[in-house]
């Protein structure tokens, strides 16, 4: 399927999908719903991890969701990931981690529409 | 004929980024994809396959304890969102390492560098023990006892674990000598056994505790011998 001229929203890394994805709308359709049903679940476990205090859990948890964000354009996201996983590996104060943890959760809730158009867009 | 493939991976995107990837590329039929090391570990135990998508870091087995249970070693490509996993990746003779997210484009090259793999170790010479001359007389050391080398003025010094052999050489000699895949000169004065490094860090390696400088030229070419870049 030749899709080359799918322009992604310029909020995404559009460099990055187009390379990864090379016009296949399909394929970019089914990762885009995949990161949609699953992200909730993601911050979920990592949430229930988070607020106990269970830190190697949810470095693992972070970890796991580092390409994820990749997947969908959100490489940016996947940075601030790894600053989390660092700070956790680091042993870093709960509290400045909260802190990466909230604006990291929160820049998410905000590109979360963006994917979802772009889904819409791709269907 | 196709080579078999099996994919384990505990992140569902990333799974099928391969299992598109291994469609696409013709040559692969993914003969399973797992999302935990247990019931990838019952499949292998019966089945033989040719390549092994592995990720590293999973809930219960990790990527290489699942390959410590193995009765057989496929071909074994790591998948991670990490590349700090140098040492036992040479270990385990990975033959690459591709860092996630990973485009078709080096995926394609891995699944190339597999077929090479396959090539060269046909040609690979059997022998595996190589005379130095030291203090006068002629020692028979084992390639995979060799720690390093270093030059020192006119002179090379052999290290192994338990002591080392001074003879008159030059590094480049040595080298030329040596010529296995497993040794390779990563400084002006350091020739290295890549599969006895245990750390690796911006412009040093560490073998048995010995610090080794490592060329800034020679840097990308090191990281790629040892399947990380």
């Amino acid at each position: 399927m030749d899709t080359a001229t799918f322009a992604f929203d310029e909020r995404l890394d559009t460099g990055f999908l187009d390379e990864l994805f090379e016009g296949d709308k399909e394929h970019t359709a089914i990762v885009f719903e995949q990161f949609l049903s699953g992200i909730h679940l993601y911050l979920k476990e990592a949430d229930d991890n988070f607020f106990p205090g269970n830190m190697e859990l949810f470095r693992q948890k972070v970890h796991k969701l580092k390409p994820v964000f990749s997947f969908v354009g959100l490489t940016g996201l996947t940075h601030e990931a790894e600053v989390i996983e660092n700070q956790c590996r680091q042993n870093c104060g709960f509290a400045e981690i909260e802190n990466s943890y909230k604006d990291f959760k929160n820049a998410i809730a905000e590109f979360i529409p963006v994917i979802e158009s772009e889904l819409l867009k791709l269907k | 004929m196709k080579l078999k493939a099996v994919i384990v991976d505990d992140e569902p995107m990333a799974r099928s980024f391969l299992e598109r990837y291994c469609e696409k590329n013709g040559n692969l039929d993914v003969a399973g994809s797992f999302p935990n090391a247990e019931t990838a570990l019952d499949y292998l135990k019966s089945n033989e396959i040719d390549i092994l998508f592995l990720d590293v870091e999973m809930p219960g087995i990790t990527g290489f304890q699942l390959l410590d249970q193995m009765l057989y070693l496929p071909r074994i490509i790591l998948t991670s969102s990490k590349t700090d996993y140098a040492f036992d990746a040479f270990q385990y003779n990975v033959a690459d390492y591709l860092k996630k997210p990973f485009t078709y484009t080096r995926f394609h090259e891995a699944i190339c560098k597999i077929s090479n793999i396959g090539n060269n170790t046909k040609a690979v010479s059997k022998q595996e023990d190589i005379f130095i001359k030291s203090e006068g007389k002629y020692v028979r050391l084992n390639y995979d006892d060799i720690l390093y080398i270093e030059s020192v003025g006119d002179y090379v010094k052999y290290f192994t674990a338990s002591k080392h052999y001074l003879t008159h050489s030059t590094l480049k000699a040595v080298e030329e000598k040596m010529n296995r895949e497993q040794f390779m000169k990563v400084h002006r004065s350091y020739i290295v056994n890549l599969g006895k490094i245990k750390d690796i860090e911006d412009h040093s390696l560490v073998i048995e505790g010995k610090v080794i400088p490592i060329s800034k030229v020679l840097k990308s070419e090191v990281l790629q011998r040892i399947n990380l870049a």
